[in-house]
Parts: structure tokens; sequence; C-alpha cells
């Protein structure tokens, strides 16, 4: 692969909040056709390293690329090849979905005949078309996501950027989603997904990357990231009360993590350290309400990355 | 409408529905209505008319860019292949037709009413320094909701700044040791020239206007123009303000 084929480039990328939060030094280059992921709690810097993909903050340090021009003020042409869903999507509420779909399609240039019928066609993906003519204002949450991806989608971009897009959307829109980025990976085009939802980016990207505290931990396909979980399976215990529990070693128990009142541990596929587990937990902490075990996971591999849960 | 442009986009959002037509013309026109037809001096009568034309000016396109910055709007425009100057211009002409929307049918009842002898000798001025007024003070609105962080901030500064304007383009009676100086600045100032065009429309005087008010209101819109467009092409303001 050469450079030309470079979709999004950062080299050794610093912006730092007053707080000390941001991004501390990340390098990374997607390439077209791909789906690429960033996986992180909030807080871990992906929104920030979105934001600085699209030009709303400037690096402190380092350079980003698109398309192989650095960011640049004066820039707007690019956001021709660019469709952006973020994790707030503001419309415009007085007027339809379709008035703020059509803006968004006539500001990318489409003839007007041309943004009519795309904005129909993704309107009746997203099951939006009986609403198309209401106010923004009267639609519900998962709606005004669905509106802000057909706004996206509308130019059919060379690269879609979603910041946390998918939080309050359906399993069925989730899916045509997948479907979606696949289609638009095999015609060449990319997409850069940020976001905290292990189950989907498994299935929609190509390479996923791990982030914690600004930094990348981890990156591979979804399969390599998962190498070494298969064997494990992830083990979550709900306590009936809140109560801090002392995280020591328990053998068989690769990772443990307490979130609020459920305990997360990655234990071995044959489940055998199960009791030693239950047991020790009935030493320190109140009642457990209920277990659930589930197979090795994206999110069991960023667990055992990073030593914590994507829960929050 | 299907708005094509930032300008249809706020001007649609602006004026859908009968509720906010009639908060936005509605309640101007309530608030202006007694100073177009209750018997008062003509001074007063302008005065009330110019503030209503300063407050509903200023504060609307203050608050209006406060609000879409919070909301993320301007955000959103901003990552949309349209040039940062366009869509400030078009932010500001369509707040600028909201505004006469708002205060032309009280001034031009005004003048209807309580005009004598009205020239187009004075229409033309009058109407080109009640436009610049409005760009003005729209300008001055948006520079002031792009700096402010909050509405509770915006109102606050809005209040000052819709005082100053008054006071200095001296509607009100001034006191004495300051009343040269905001002579001395009144014909550079539209605001100022608006109101006394306004009340020699009433006693029926014939006045193209200073021909230094004409160029203090070009001076003042280009040097706002540019502070805005400077303050836009830096793109979104670096609020501090800390995300995930």
């Amino acid at each position: 692969m050469n450079d030309c084929d470079s979709v999004i480039e950062a080299e050794n990328v610093i912006y730092r909040y007053p707080s000390g939060r941001g991004v501390r030094g990340v390098s990374l280059k997607t390439r077209a056709a791909e789906c690429y992921a960033i996986l992180g709690r909030n807080g871990s810097g992906k929104s920030t390293l979105t934001r600085l993909i699209l030009g709303l903050e400037k690096p402190q340090s380092g350079v980003v690329r698109v398309f192989g021009d650095s960011r640049s003020d004066s820039d707007w042409r690019r956001f021709r090849k660019i469709g952006v869903v973020l994790d707030s999507n503001p419309h415009w509420e007085n007027l339809s979905g379709f008035q703020n779909a059509y803006f968004f399609a006539r500001s990318y240039g489409m003839p007007a005949a041309e943004a009519e019928g795309k904005i129909n066609e993704l309107f009746e993906a997203a099951d939006l078309n009986a609403q198309a003519r209401d106010k923004v204002a009267t639609y519900s949450y998962g709606m005004r996501r669905k509106l802000a991806f057909a706004q996206a989608l509308v130019h059919d971009p060379d690269l879609l950027i979603l910041d946390e897009a998918t939080a309050g959307l359906d399993a069925h829109f989730m899916e045509i989603l997948t479907v979606l980025i696949r289609e638009r990976g095999q015609r060449g085009k990319a997409t850069w997904i940020a976001g905290n939802d292990p189950d989907w980016i498994a299935n929609a990207a190509d390479r996923v990357v791990f982030m914690d505290q600004g930094l990348i931990i981890e990156e591979g396909s979804p399969d390599e990231l998962m190498t070494g979980v298969s064997e494990l399976r992830e083990v979550r215990i709900a306590l009936q009360d809140f109560s801090p529990v002392p995280l020591i070693d328990i053998p068989g128990v690769t990772k443990l993590a307490q979130n609020g009142n459920t305990i997360t541990a990655l234990i071995s596929r044959d489940l055998k350290p199960l009791p030693d587990l239950l047991s020790w937990l009935g030493k320190h902490t109140a009642a457990v309400s209920h277990i659930d075990v589930v197979g090795g996971t994206l999110r069991d591999a960023f667990l055992l990355r990073t030593g914590k849960t994507l829960d929050q | 409408m299907k708005p094509v442009t930032a300008f249809h986009l706020e001007l649609a959002s602006a004026l859908s529905g009968l509720r906010p037509i009639m908060m936005r013309l509605g309640l101007a026109f309530l608030v202006g209505a007694p100073f177009v037809f209750v018997r008062m001096p003509p001074r007063i009568q302008v005065a009330g008319l110019v503030t209503l034309v300063i407050f509903t000016t200023f504060f609307g396109a203050a608050v209006g860019m406060t609000r879409a910055r919070a909301e993320g709007r301007l955000a959103r425009l901003s990552l949309l292949p349209i040039p940062r100057w366009k869509a400030l211009a078009d932010i500001v002409l369509s707040n600028a037709v909201i505004d006469m929307l708002q205060t032309a049918p009280l001034l031009s009842l005004f003048i209807l009413i309580n005009g004598s002898d009205v020239k187009p000798a004075i229409l033309i001025p009058l109407t080109g320094f009640y436009c610049a007024t409005i760009f003005l003070l729209n300008m001055i609105g948006v520079l002031v909701g792009w700096v402010m962080k909050s509405n509770p901030e915006v109102h606050l500064i809005g209040g000052i700044s819709v005082g100053i304007v008054v006071f200095i383009s001296g509607l009100f009676p001034t006191p004495e040791r300051i009343a040269r100086p905001i002579a001395f600045i009144a014909p550079w100032n539209p605001v100022s020239e608006l109101a006394r065009l306004l009340e020699q429309a009433v006693e029926g005087v014939q006045s193209a206007g200073a021909m230094e008010s004409w160029f203090g209101a070009m001076i003042l819109i280009a040097a706002t123009g540019l502070l805005v467009g400077r303050f836009f092409s830096g793109g979104p303001r670096p609020n501090g303000d800390e995300r995930r």
C-alpha cells in the first residue's frame, strides 16, 4: 500500500485539556475502503481525536492529515467528501426532517431532484418516511440519530465519520448500518468510528484500536484482538448492593474489575475458577443478585488489554 | 420551503408556525405600539421606538448566536462545505430580515401617522440609516454572542451593551458635562442619525443626513464586519469545553 491510499493520518498528535485529559501522542493511519474504529471508555480521548480530524480543534503538537491535506481552517471544500455524525446532533428543530436533510444535501452541492430522491431512499431505509414532513422537535432521540445518518450519507461521502453515533439506535437500523458500511467499503469508501459499543464495532470494523487515557493501547482486526480471549469467558456478577471489593489474584481468573455493583471477571472457558470466585466474593461483599457468562468478545479483549471494563 | 442556504434555513426556522411568528412579530408590535399610537412628545416616541430596534436587533443576534453555539448548530454548519464567511453572512442577513419584519412596520406606521410632509428626500436616508443600524447591531450582537459562554452571560452583557448604545446615541437626556462628547460622536453613529431623521420626519424637516454620518455608518459596519469575520475564520471558538 502506498500513501495515496491513506485517508486519515495522525502523527504524534497531542491535544490536552486543562484537566490533563485529551490525546497524548497518537499516531495512526487509515486506508481507503477501510472501516477503522476507535474503542474506548468515555474520557479516553476518542472524541477529541475525532474533533482533531474534523478540524474542530487544532493539535497542540503533531499533524493530522485527511486525504493527504493537513487541516486548514480555510479549506472548507474538504467537507464535500466527508459525512459526519457526532455524539450530539443538532437539528433545526422548527423545520421538518426532510427540510433539514434537504439543506444538507444542497450544501453538499447535490442538484434538487437528486437530493430529493436520495433523501427519500435514506428515509425509507431509516423508517423515517412517515415522519419526513413532521417537525424535528417531535422526533424521538433515535429518530434524530437516524436523521443525522441520513444527512451524513446523502452525498455518499468518501469518508464517513461517526462519533458515538449509535446510541439510541434500534437493532434493525444498526444491522442496516453494518451492511451499508460494508457495502461502502466494497466501493472503496472509508469509515471512521469512535465509539464504545464493542459488539457492533466487532461486526462493522475492519481494524480496531483500543484507546485509554489518550493513548493507543493496541491495534488490529477484531479477530486479531480477540485472539487470547477466545479461550476465556466473561463472567458478570451483579451484587444486590454496592460495596467495594478488594481485587486480589484468584487462580484461574485472568482479569477482575469492579464497576458499581457489577464485578467483571475473565476466567477460563471451562469455568472451573467460578466457585472460588463466588466464595471469595461471599466473604467480602453482599449477596449476589445474578450471574451472566458470555463468550470471548471485543469487550473482553479490551478488559484484558487495559484492565478496565467498557461499561462506565 | 426547501432550504438551500443557511439564510433560508435560519429564516424558515425562525418563522415556521404561528407561535414563533406571534412571539417575534406580535410581541415587538405590542411593545412598540404605544410609541406609535399614543400622543406624546416626538422625542419620547422616537427614543422608545429606536430603543426597541436596538433591543430586538442586538438581543436577537446575541442570544441566537449563543444558543446556536451551545446547541452545536454552528459547529454542525462548520462541518459542511460552506465557506465560513458565507455561513456568517447568511446568519446576519437572516437576523436582519427578521429584525426588519419586527420593527419596520412600527416605524412605517409611526411616520404614516405622525409624520408631516414626508418626502423621499428624508425617506431614503432614513431607510439607509435604519438598515445600517440593523446590520451594525446585528454584527455586534453576533460578536457578543460568540464571545459569551452562556445565556445568562449574554443577557447580562447584552443588557449593559444595550444601555451603553442607548446612552451614547443620545436617545434620552444626558448630564450636561457629557452631552458635548455625545453630541460630538452622534454624527458618526447611525443609531443617533436614525433617531434624528425620525424626529425630523415628524417635524417636517427635510434632511439627507450628514455626510460624516454615512461615512461613520460605513466605517463602523466595515470594522465590525472585519472583526466578526476574523473571529469566525478562526474556526469554532476555542472555549476550552472539556469533551470526551
